[in-house]
């Protein structure tokens, strides 16, 4: 049987040439054959694996769009800022959480191509994403949570609105931009988005 | 004493301002310290140079809803009065506004009443980093207790300087907060948006919004949203809404 053709799609290139590269291990199982950051999927492919890191859940047109535009399976591939229940308005077909190690990811992929729904794909206990290999700032040791975070910094949303958006409490939020400035070296938020900017986050997107 | 609706709002949307404890916990904590060492202390603002903006805390106490009063009601009539030392105002009782326009009077009254303040530096590495203003009801409060505020406050006490802004005017620059870190945040993005969409350096990118902002006609403001703006809709043209 041909392995699966995967387009995977991010708006991060560091994020996509990561997560890439741990699926190349699986490439009997699943081929990817496009990276892209838009929404226009050009290569033909079976599912497409919607990484939402850096997108904030409320208003996700970007989502609906690749679901209304494209004929492969959307799956959402995400942490619990971005609710399951959300995904599945946007219409996607299935979810799963950055919890799981890439084997499973990969099993996960394939029983929803296959027509299981996402309840084959169990939540990890840990929300941490094992199965995220690298993302903007990792060199400076901001974790994937601060570096999402800091990338909604970058493109000017206040903490309220990233709190309300990305289902986070607003101390939550705090608690992240605390630490990811420890990291930085920065004491305030136009110093971090100079941070960023000079670090590969694209204010842009 | 609490934070003013716009140093909540200040730190919460644009914060935390530091690495370590929450900032309005800080806040807090400093102002208790000095209430213990100055009762009569009813007022607090902190000025931070790196951030370009003032927080402040007032007792919540019906002598500081007073103070608001003060503020909002500036040079009106009624703090002229007390400025000037004409005695009570006195208003008809059938003005329907006359309660009203009485309790103006009796909040501007007692703002008058702020009796002393104090202004003490910030030093770090010998420079100036900010400034505290403490402010109490009573004269002379502070007289006699600079080193034990200044030790609380991790501020200067050679560098006192006694009723310096007896109007609490640090009150008014605080409630600009949200909105000049707004306008520094969009700033920001905006040259991140200018050097990415020229492929230049941002501080080049800074040169050339000023340069645009002054060929246009139109304020530096203006053209950092017209600029976001624009970057939004490059964005979008790429797919992404």
């Amino acid at each position: 049987m041909r392995p699966i053709r995967l387009a995977l799609s991010n708006d991060y290139h560091v994020v996509l040439a990561g997560l890439a590269a741990m699926l190349s291990e699986y490439s009997d199982r699943v081929e990817v054959v496009v990276l892209t950051s838009d929404r226009d999927i050009t290569e033909e492919a079976d599912v497409i694996l919607y990484d939402t890191f850096g997108r904030l859940a409320q208003g996700d047109d970007k989502l609906r769009k690749i679901v209304e535009e494209n004929d492969a399976k959307v799956v959402v591939y995400s942490w619990d800022n971005y609710p399951v229940d959300v995904a599945r308005n946007h219409g996607a077909a299935g979810y799963i959480h950055k919890g799981l190690p890439p084997g499973e990811l990969v099993e996960a992929i394939l029983a929803i191509h296959q027509g299981s729904t996402d309840e084959s794909a169990p939540a990890p206990d840990s929300d941490e994403a094992r199965s995220m290999p690298s993302w903007p700032g990792q060199h400076a040791g901001l974790s994937p949570r601060e570096s999402e975070i800091l990338g909604f910094i970058a493109r000017g949303f206040t903490n309220e609105e990233i709190s309300r958006r990305a289902y986070l409490s607003i101390n939550t939020v705090k608690t992240y931009i605390r630490t990811a400035y420890r990291k930085m070296g920065v004491t305030s938020r136009a110093q971090a988005v100079g941070w960023a900017l000079r670090n590969g986050f694209d204010s842009e997107t | 004493m609490e934070p003013i609706p716009e140093t909540s709002e200040a730190i919460d949307e644009f914060g935390p301002f530091t690495t370590g404890s929450d900032l309005l916990e800080r806040l807090r904590e400093m102002s208790d310290l000095v209430t213990e060492i100055v009762p009569e202390c009813v007022g607090l603002s902190i000025a931070y140079r790196e951030h370009g903006v003032t927080f402040t805390l007032v007792a919540s106490d019906e002598t500081i809803a007073a103070l608001d009063g003060f503020q909002y009601v500036d040079d009106g009539p009624c703090v002229a009065a007390v400025r000037e030392d004409r005695g009570p105002v006195e208003f008809s009782a059938e003005d329907p506004l006359a309660e009203e326009r009485w309790h103006l009077f009796s909040r501007a009254c007692a703002a008058a009443g702020i009796a002393s303040t104090l202004t003490l530096p910030i030093m770090a590495d010998h420079t100036a980093v900010g400034s505290v203003n403490l402010y109490a009801a009573a004269p002379h409060a502070f007289t006699g207790k600079h080193t034990p505020l200044a030790h609380v406050l991790g501020a200067w006490a050679p560098g006192a300087v006694a009723n310096a802004d007896l109007s609490f005017d640090t009150r008014r620059t605080a409630q600009q907060a949200p909105q000049l870190l707004y306008e520094e945040t969009r700033l920001q993005v905006a040259l991140g948006i200018l050097a990415a969409l020229l492929d230049v350096s941002v501080d080049a990118a800074t040169a050339r919004l000023q340069d645009a902002a002054e060929r246009a006609g139109v304020s530096p403001t203006e053209m950092v949203e017209l600029i976001i703006e624009q970057g939004t809709s490059a964005s979008r043209d790429l797919g992404d809404a």
